[in-house]
């Protein structure tokens, strides 16, 4: 096989740096909790690192993978990735953390499948809506099996629960709809209908709701269920214009928990300031523009469907996470790609980068 | 592909772009906009502040000798929670800061982020702990309070505790001006309370607090309270007190109490020693109140210069009672009665006066109210209201019982005598300056108010001059090169459990003027419950001597006399007991002039005092109602030493 060298330069070096960064922020903020913890400060780096590797690997692989191949594990992709969801909810499969069981244990490694429904969603949307073509206008063929197959992965991965990877999969499910021209009417009417079931997901679960207290007015309760907001807050507030310093931050120390998972954004916020944040968020919008940028480039429609799947899901992620963290949308708990500690978020997210680089070079071939 | 695809691709690119346009205004917003008034928020949150202890000013001495100052010494402190092997290091740390190991023990234990160990500990005890090396321990230095002269002025400086709150002294009076503002110790720390990073300490702030310059001089102090200890020791007494004043400006050059503590240790002494007896004991001022009492009737013209007084064989009766001198004189001419102190004279003057006037002048030269001194729990002492005084009472003060003063009081009486009749303010403090030099505050001589007029003053003081001349009670009062106004003083004390007088413990004293003709100092020397004699010119006058003789010398004051006399002429006893203010015991009441107890019982209050009026008795009323008790027993004679009374209770 003859290695093309088309890539988007781009879109692959916003990843590489985003992704180390995240290593060195992961390492920063997990330090202190990971020498208490596991009496090794290094304990989050290794894996972190490992999981980079694995990451970078897989990216590489997918890189030089003609994505056109994809097309034939999209079905299979999508029923094991179902599949794995329904295993997840038998009582003793999975890792249960913080009341939800959102990972499987295989051996020290853990996998959170919901992040691989994610991708399998995307590449089998923009396999099937390909292969629709005309028929997508039509209620039957169109709309009904994709609201299907949505509805079922959205409520496996609601009995986890992870709301956060929900309506990250509907609302990517939703968009390629669109592109691809399945009739709006449609689409805002399963909008519509959703809201009572939304707003029933979350004002009857306990811990929902307090989020959404919480976040309308987190003063009120400053050391319960306000409590994280406020130190993600503290947090940005003490970063300033050009921060504290690599770190130095100290709302890691205990202040601010989950500081190197979900909330490691803020830790860049203290320790790289204003001008660390605008860096990073202007490195997530760069690719953002980039994955859309392939998708308008490519010719083929799966491509195109693919690509901006593929973008949509990170971009979609990277901004519910960013917007939770600076006190913009309730808490979630939702991964920032690149950047969170977590090895299938990451290889997802890389694995979906090489995806993506793989479109934009048969795009530069296609050009020639 | 159509239009429509890179349309609705471009539209959900614009999308994102405004999503994330909104989140860089937000990031700008919390991190920008609000960032100092949160930033505050979470340095407070990290930051924990330990206040430590201020910089106390220094004390000087007139010549900026240090008396009292502020040296930094190490405190120990503990971060519980990052000592490893609690026991192990409770047993070192007990051993090395001499503590009980089951205490630090229980400190390590307590899980507290920050805790002291022991402040303020000795170099030797820092280098203990130092040469330990336990993670977790470290150091502060805190500034310690010091007397470099241990004992000298201690009554008069006080201490602190410590915290460095003044507690005593000039320490407490003086306390806000000497303190200053504590720094604090800040370290940071995690949520867990627990220090941060390289467990680096910064200390900020705290102000140095404002330095005492003293009109007070270490080496007469350290003359006077020499001098003290051996006369008190000399005499076998229970405590005593001097204090040397500037007349003219009321300056204190010294002021001592003995027995003395040692400031830098006081947890080893008791509250009984810290007392400043000079300021806040009072005792009844004896025969040294005919000084005043001679300058009020001078005052007053109520006696003439030459005139002769009759004192009467040396016993008297007034009220009810019999008076006694303790050498009997006839007629003598009213220049000697200080020189031999005779109370009958007295009595017979305080009458001329009358209540009204003594009174006054005894207010006057501020018996019965505070000097204002800078020390803390001044007693004022006590002058009744005249409207009380019985004929008894008018006698017995004028020479010198039935009122109480501090020592301070007779001495800033008898240097109104010395400075031409003015009463001043006592002044310890001279100026208040700031750390950096600054003068904050200057206490200049205050003139209370003027007593006598300058010539009756040097007159009464020229009459003092013969008290330590030869036949006067103060002979060895006497300073060699120089001319002594002086008196001496001796009271019965107030027995505290009968209320009347005890029979044997006194209190002698010698107020002096030096050089008489241009006076320089006035020395007051009061040696309480003195064993060997009970009288101010055997026991006290010869401390005054040495005092005065040394206290001058230092001063460069030339002798101004020639050696007419001995240093330390012949001493007649007897001459020198003439001063007994009350030298009465159970059997001195002459048997004609005897007063028997009335029956009283059953009478009320308004029948007892026209049984008062009748008989001339003084008797004391306690309660109200009629009169169920009474002493003494109806028939029995009154005596001085045992005051009449009487008690009534509601008839029943």
């Amino acid at each position: 096989m003859e290695l093309r060298r088309n890539f988007d330069i781009s879109v692959l070096l916003l990843a590489v740096v985003l992704s180390c960064l995240g290593v060195i922020m992961v390492y920063s903020a997990s330090a202190v909790v990971a020498g208490e913890r596991f009496a090794d400060g290094f304990h989050f780096l290794k894996r972190q690192g490992l999981f980079l590797a694995v990451g970078f690997i897989l990216m590489g692989i997918a890189m030089f993978f003609d994505y056109r191949h994809l097309r034939k594990t999209a079905i299979p992709m999508l029923i094991l990735s179902l599949g794995l969801l329904v295993l997840i909810l038998f009582p003793g499969m999975g890792r249960e953390v913080n009341g939800a069981v959102r990972w499987f244990r295989l051996g020290g490694i853990s996998f959170q499948p919901s992040e691989l429904a994610k991708l399998a969603l995307v590449i089998y949307m923009a396999h099937s809506l390909t292969k629709k073509k005309q028929k997508i206008k039509s209620f039957r063929m169109g709309f009904l099996p994709y609201m299907l197959v949505m509805a079922t992965m959205l409520l496996l991965i609601l009995m986890e629960p992870d709301l956060g990877s929900g309506m990250v999969l509907a609302a990517v499910g939703l968009l390629i709809m669109i592109i691809a021209g399945v009739k709006l009417r449609y689409l805002f009417s399963v909008v519509i209908m959703m809201v009572p079931f939304l707003y029933f997901a979350i004002m009857n679960v306990p811990y929902r709701r307090e989020r959404i207290l919480a976040f309308l007015n987190p003063w009120k309760a400053p050391d319960s269920y306000g409590y994280q907001i406020i130190q993600s807050q503290i947090a940005f507030e003490a970063g300033g214009l050009w921060g504290q310093g690599l770190g130095e931050g100290k709302q890691k120390l205990f202040y601010l928990p989950e500081a190197h998972t979900d909330f490691v954004f803020s830790v860049v916020g203290e320790e790289l300031g204003f001008i660390g944040v605008l860096v990073v968020i202007s490195m997530f919008l760069l690719l953002i523009i980039q994955g859309f940028r392939i998708a308008l480039n490519t010719e083929d429609p799966f491509g195109r469907y693919l690509a901006f799947g593929l973008t949509v899901l990170l971009g979609l992620e990277a901004f519910l996470n960013v917007a939770v963290v600076l006190g913009l949308l309730p808490p979630k708990g939702m991964a920032l790609p690149f950047l969170s500690y977590g090895g299938s978020n990451l290889v997802c997210s890389l694995v979906a980068v090489g995806i993506l680089l793989s479109i934009s070079s048969r795009n530069a071939e296609a050009a020639k | 592909m159509g239009k429509w695809v890179g349309f609705r691709i471009k539209l959900v690119g614009a999308l994102f772009v405004v999503f994330f346009a909104v989140i860089v205004a937000r990031a700008f917003y919390l991190q920008i906009f609000e960032q100092k008034k949160l930033h505050a928020r979470a340095k407070q949150q990290h930051q924990r502040i330990i206040p430590l202890n201020p910089q106390r000013g220094t004390i000087f001495d007139a010549h900026g000798e240090e008396l009292a100052l502020s040296i930094n010494v190490d405190s120990v402190y503990a971060h519980p929670q990052e000592v490893q092997n609690v026991s192990g290091a409770a047993k070192a740390l007990a051993k090395a800061l001499a503590l009980s190991p089951a205490k630090v023990r229980k400190k390590l234990e307590s899980g507290k982020p920050f805790l002291w160990l022991k402040r303020q500990v000795t170099p030797r005890e820092s280098e203990r702990v130092r040469a330990l090396d336990i993670a977790g321990v470290g150091f502060i230095q805190e500034p310690r309070r010091f007397y470099p002269n241990s004992e000298i002025g201690a009554h008069m400086l006080g201490f602190t505790g410590v915290d460095p709150k003044g507690l005593e002294g000039l320490e407490l009076k003086y306390d806000s001006e000497l303190l200053g503002s504590g720094g604090h110790l800040i370290y940071e720390r995690d949520a867990r309370g627990r220090v941060l990073g390289t467990g680096k300490h910064t200390v900020q702030g705290g102000v140095n607090g404002n330095s005492l310059y003293l009109t007070v001089d270490k080496n007469l102090q350290y003359i006077a309270e020499k001098e003290l200890a051996a006369g008190v020791k000399e005499a076998e007494a229970k405590a005593g007190s001097i204090v040397i004043i500037e007349p003219h400006s009321g300056k204190v050059l010294a002021m001592a109490t003995h027995p003395v503590f040692n400031p830098n240790n006081i947890r080893k002494f008791r509250p009984l020693q810290w007392r400043n007896r000079v300021v806040c004991d009072t005792v009844e001022p004896g025969s040294t109140i005919k000084v005043f009492l001679m300058a009020a009737a001078f005052e007053e013209k109520v006696v003439r210069k030459k005139q002769f007084i009759n004192c009467e064989n040396g016993s008297f009766s007034v009220g009810g009672r019999v008076i006694h001198d303790s050498h009997p004189y006839g007629p003598i001419r009213i220049e000697e009665v200080l020189k031999v102190s005779s109370n009958i004279a007295a009595a017979k003057i305080g009458k001329k006066l009358n209540r009204e006037r003594l009174y006054s002048y005894l207010s006057a030269f501020g018996f019965g109210s505070r000097t204002g001194v800078d020390l803390p729990g001044e007693v004022a002492g006590s002058l009744r209201p005249p409207s009380s005084w019985y004929e008894l009472d008018l006698a017995s003060i004028s020479f010198g019982q039935g009122l109480t003063a501090t020592p301070l009081q007779v001495a800033m009486a008898t240097a109104a005598i010395a400075n031409g009749g003015e009463l001043m303010e006592p002044i310890l403090v001279e100026k208040v300056e700031s750390p950096d030099g600054r003068l904050l505050h200057h206490n200049e001589p205050k003139v209370v108010r003027r007593v006598i007029s300058k010539e009756v003053a040097d007159y009464v003081r020229a009459l003092m001059t013969l008290t330590t001349e030869r036949g006067g009670t103060g002979t060895l009062g006497v300073v060699p090169g120089f001319l002594v106004a002086g008196k001496t003083g001796t009271a019965q004390k107030v027995d505290p459990v009968t209320g009347g007088y005890s029979a044997d413990r006194r209190v002698a004293s010698f107020v002096g003027i030096v050089p008489a003709e241009a006076p320089r100092l006035v020395v007051l020397v009061v040696i309480d419950e003195p064993q060997t004699s009970p009288y101010g010119g055997v026991v006290a006058a010869p401390v005054f001597s040495r005092v005065a003789s040394q206290t001058l010398a230092y001063l460069r004051v030339d002798p101004n006399i020639e050696k007419k006399q001995d240093p330390f002429p012949a001493v007649n006893p007897e001459a020198v007991a003439f001063d007994a203010a009350e030298p009465l015991g159970e059997g001195t009441v002459v048997g004609d002039k005897k007063k028997r107890m009335p029956k009283l019982f059953g009478l009320s209050c308004r029948q007892v005092l026209q049984q008062m009026e009748e008989s001339g008795l003084n008797i004391k009323i306690k309660g109200h109602g009629v009169v169920v008790e009474q002493s003494p027993k109806p028939g029995l004679p009154i005596s001085f030493k045992r005051a009449a009374w009487v008690r009534l209770a509601p008839a029943g």
